[in-house]
């Protein structure tokens, strides 16, 4: 049963009660979605007497930013406005909107098939997009050239080295005038592989290929991180390591979107909820 | 952009050498395909200097299209088209760079080879540069062709059949001139030049019509 009590067309479970339309309030519904307990404020745009669908449609923005101030790239803003996404003939989400500046972080929960990955993907270009845009404005270029995606593959060769790997992602990724950030041996040290430089990733574990791809982003100043479930199959010392390397990622002036369904030790990041619609 | 686009191509040709896959199992399928066919042809040498352009040109074109279903899908399995996405180089050039190293290790060892193969097919030698030169001009065009199809079959599981039969039709023309340039009635440098005008005009086209193919998946 559609709804047809606001803009939305996406399915109700169970007939729409009127009552329950006017009754829910504002907290009930938007605390599902928004993770307050971080100092974020969110901003409505329907306005309360429609909140119980407003839910779908809402702005993020942290109120303190998690940056060194004389970080240069603080003109950096990801605006996501009214974005709308059908995968399969199946609405994903509509009327998301949301906002992140540099040094800011944004975990993407929900169900399986919520659309957590197909959001990561849309930003990309990867998905064709319903409705909506996205923009990323304080750079010349355009958002995919500025992110890195760290998708649920790693993105690695089994028949190179992780050195190898790394080499070619570095050479690949930088742009024509810009140089590394580190070689692909450091980048290595610092997720604590420097000793398997030259293995070829077939013979690492799935928890070592995920610290490699990990290393890839660290080569190329890239302010956009998109992650999908970026800690799966790493151990708990990769885990803080991974939050640390995180957080200097959003120190230097980045910003991060992840997908994830355990916690990514990232403070003060905000939490969005995908398909608790449905 | 050069330096990226050089990194790429040199990242698949150590893969495939290291793998050894395409380029050797295509070279020993090439060389099956023109063992079998005088025992099932039989044993008349003049026969099988008729037919050699034909069958020579139908083996190149079935060991192209061997390891081309895997041309973009073992890069979508582990996750690396994604991230090629986001890199500097435009779509179309990666997938005009991946044709190349491909058509490098796989079509090139069989231009090689050609020569040895067609004297077991009883070749005489002025004709074995001919179709060697036709070769030469028309497998560009078969592995940029074959490109669309893997780019299209690229989510399709063990989708290398359902590729040959979307693109054979499409290789006609090629093998049509590619044979004719064997033709002692036909100047043999005519066909060659509609060889390589069909070369240039799949480098031109093929490669957006596979990165349209790649973007949609």
């Amino acid at each position: 049963m559609a709804c047809n009590r606001c803009v939305c067309k996406i399915r109700a479970t169970s007939v729409p009660d009127p009552r329950k339309h006017r009754t829910k309030t504002a907290d009930d519904s938007l605390a599902r979605l928004i993770d307050n307990s971080v100092q974020n404020r969110y901003t409505n745009q329907w306005g309360r007497s429609q909140n119980f669908h407003s839910a779908h449609s809402f702005a993020i923005r942290l109120s303190r930013p998690f940056i060194d101030s004389e970080t240069p790239s603080l003109s950096l803003r990801l605006l996501v406005e009214n974005l709308h996404l059908i995968r399969n003939e199946r609405s994903l989400f509509q009327s998301l909107s949301f906002s992140l500046g540099a040094g800011d972080a944004l975990v993407l929960a929900g169900a399986n098939g919520a659309g957590k990955s197909s959001l990561l993907r849309a930003l990309l270009g990867l998905l064709p997009l319903a409705h909506g845009s996205i923009t990323l404005t304080g750079r010349d270029t355009p958002l995919v050239e500025n992110a890195h995606l760290l998708g649920t593959a790693d993105g690695l060769k089994a028949a190179l080295s992780a050195g190898e790997n790394l080499t070619f992602w570095s050479r690949v990724l930088r742009a024509d005038d810009g140089s590394p950030l580190v070689s692909p041996a450091q980048a290595l040290a610092q997720v604590n592989l420097a000793a398997l430089e030259h293995t070829p990733v077939a013979y690492l574990s799935a928890g070592q290929r995920r610290r490699v791809a990990l290393a890839r982003l660290l080569m190329v100043e890239r302010p956009v991180w998109l992650l999908d479930e970026p800690v799966n199959a790493l151990d708990a010392a990769s885990q803080l390591r991974f939050a640390e390397i995180c957080q200097e990622h959003r120190r230097a002036g980045g910003m991060i979107i992840a997908a994830s369904h355990v916690d990514l030790g990232l403070s003060d990041a905000t939490t969005l909820t995908l398909g608790a619609n449905r | 952009m050069m330096r990226a686009a050089i990194a790429l191509l040199n990242r698949d040709l150590t893969i495939a050498l290291r793998i050894g896959g395409g380029g050797a199992v295509g070279l020993i399928f090439f060389l099956s395909i023109i063992t079998l066919t005088p025992f099932a042809i039989g044993p008349d040498l003049n026969l099988l200097a008729r037919i050699a352009p034909a069958i020579i040109w139908i083996a190149v074109l079935l060991a192209t299209l061997l390891g081309l279903d895997r041309l973009f899908q073992a890069d979508e399995d582990d996750g690396v088209l994604d991230v090629l996405h986001t890199s500097i180089l435009p779509l179309e050039l990666i997938v005009l760079i991946k044709c190349i190293a491909h058509w490098l290790t796989t079509a090139l060892p069989l231009i090689i080879a050609t020569p040895v193969f067609a004297l077991m097919l009883g070749l005489g030698t002025g004709d074995l540069w001919v179709l060697s030169l036709s070769l030469l001009a028309g497998t560009p065009a078969l592995t940029l062709i074959g490109a669309i199809g893997a780019a299209l079959t690229v989510s399709v599981r063990r989708g290398g059949l359902l590729m040959a039969v979307l693109i054979l039709p499409l290789t006609i023309p090629v093998l049509i001139f590619g044979v004719a340039a064997q033709d002692p009635n036909v100047p043999s440098m005519l066909p060659i030049l509609v060889l390589v005008a069909f070369s240039l005009a799949a480098i031109a086209l093929a490669p957006i019509a596979a990165a349209a193919a790649l973007r949609h998946i």
